[in-house]
């Protein structure tokens, strides 16, 4: 993890896609990090060892309000108690909630608690406290509906330049062909994140296509 | 813990809660990208590269290999010879010049001596590499070994809508 540039490679997916984020290891070798996106709205992080599997889906409530639903799981085993409450206290891809209700303790109305002394310590870049609150800021920060016609991305956002057109070519095949779309049949969700080490010459999708998968009674691949 | 409730302006765009608020964003068109270069890797590539290039686009340039790179050695780049696909004769070193994304498009045989001259000039200069391999998955792993460690971001068994709606989003 000391590579802090990573490689990204796209691929398709029966439901969506993976996009692996490779780093060097060793000698010869890359460290992947594989993100499986389920279509419409379906993501699972990467693991890390023995740690939880994590993940999130996004589901509209309207056409600017959406639920955020991040869960945990192991394949093998229950979650420890331990393991429950630092999903409760906000660590991870978690968010501390407002006791009583879904909302985040930092939210839009107190402009997620951002720590600027924090910041100037060099503690975090954005000032604002821990991985959920700090991507939450940035995609509720954009308002509810962003004018796409007033972006420019990068070549980094491949992965979003692709999700969006698979989702914009579902629309129109349902729409004209009456094809059902991606993530409808539950085999399509039926994946895995993965993180693995692999020779520098292996494509990931060919050499994960086990790991990439569920398998009844077997722990993710992860180091 | 109670959370500080503020009254939410409408004029305020970070706190924007709904699309009338959404009104106050600044309403200009952006300025399109000025410096995006996009270079077929082999015969396949070069059609593909040679039938988007004719669809209306910003500032991008169009490229195929003027003739095999073949071997990397110790050949800079001014060693790659472009050819736009109007013709003109251009070489690496030129087009990076003012250069800010390189796109490499390959199908299969694509010449990986040239994506790895382009890939070290782009890293020396900062500038921004993109790979599609377009075709079956079967037939291109070694195209993908081979623009690995040379792309940024590699598009990997699309097809040529790929490649333009990668350079749409990119404002080519």
């Amino acid at each position: 993890m000391g590579d802090l540039k990573p490689f990204f490679e796209v691929f398709d997916s029966d439901g969506g896609l993976f996009v692996g984020a490779r780093r060097n290891a060793e000698e010869d070798t890359y460290y992947w990090r594989i993100t499986p996106w389920v279509m419409p709205c379906f993501t699972m992080v990467p693991p890390r060892g023995d740690h939880p599997v994590h993940g999130h889906f996004w589901i509209p409530i309207d056409d600017e309000n959406c639920w955020t639903y991040s869960f945990d799981y192991h394949p093998v085993r229950p979650l420890t108690a331990a393991e429950v409450q630092a999903m409760k206290d906000g660590h991870g891809v978690h968010s501390e909630n407002i006791p009583g209700t879904f909302r985040p303790a930092a939210n839009k109305d107190n402009d997620y608690l951002i720590d600027r002394e924090a910041q100037k310590r060099g503690e975090t870049y954005s000032g604002v406290k821990g991985i959920a609150m700090q991507d939450a800021s940035l995609q509720e920060s954009m308002g509810p509906i962003a004018d796409r016609t007033k972006e420019m991305l990068v070549s980094a956002d491949s992965g979003i330049i692709k999700a969006r057109q698979k989702l914009k070519r579902a629309v129109e095949a349902l729409r004209d062909k009456g094809i059902t779309p991606p993530g409808v049949d539950p085999a399509h969700h039926r994946v895995r994140s993965a993180a693995v080490v692999l020779p520098r010459d292996a494509s990931f999708v060919e050499a994960c296509r086990e790991d990439l998968a569920v398998r009844e009674g077997v722990r993710q691949s992860s180091v | 813990m109670t959370a500080d409730i503020r009254p939410i302006l409408g004029n305020s765009c970070a706190r924007a809660t709904s699309a009338a608020e959404m009104r106050y964003r600044i309403d200009r068109p952006i300025r399109g990208r000025r410096g995006a270069r996009i270079i077929g890797l082999d015969a396949g590539a070069e059609a593909i590269v040679e039938r988007i290039s004719r669809q209306p686009w910003g500032h991008a340039r169009f490229f195929s290999l003027a003739e095999p790179v073949g071997d990397v050695g110790d050949r800079g780049s001014d060693s790659v010879a472009l050819r736009g696909t109007d013709g003109a004769p251009s070489n690496l070193l030129a087009e990076l010049e003012d250069a800010d994304v390189v796109i490499m498009v390959a199908t299969t045989e694509a010449d990986a001596a040239a994506a790895t001259i382009i890939g070290a000039a782009c890293t020396v200069r900062a500038i921004m590499t993109a790979g599609l391999v377009i075709g079956e998955g079967t037939l291109i792993g070694e195209t993908v070994a081979g623009l690995r460690p040379h792309a940024r971001v590699l598009m990997v068994g699309g097809d040529e809508r790929d490649v333009v709606d990668l350079l749409t989003a990119l404002r080519a």
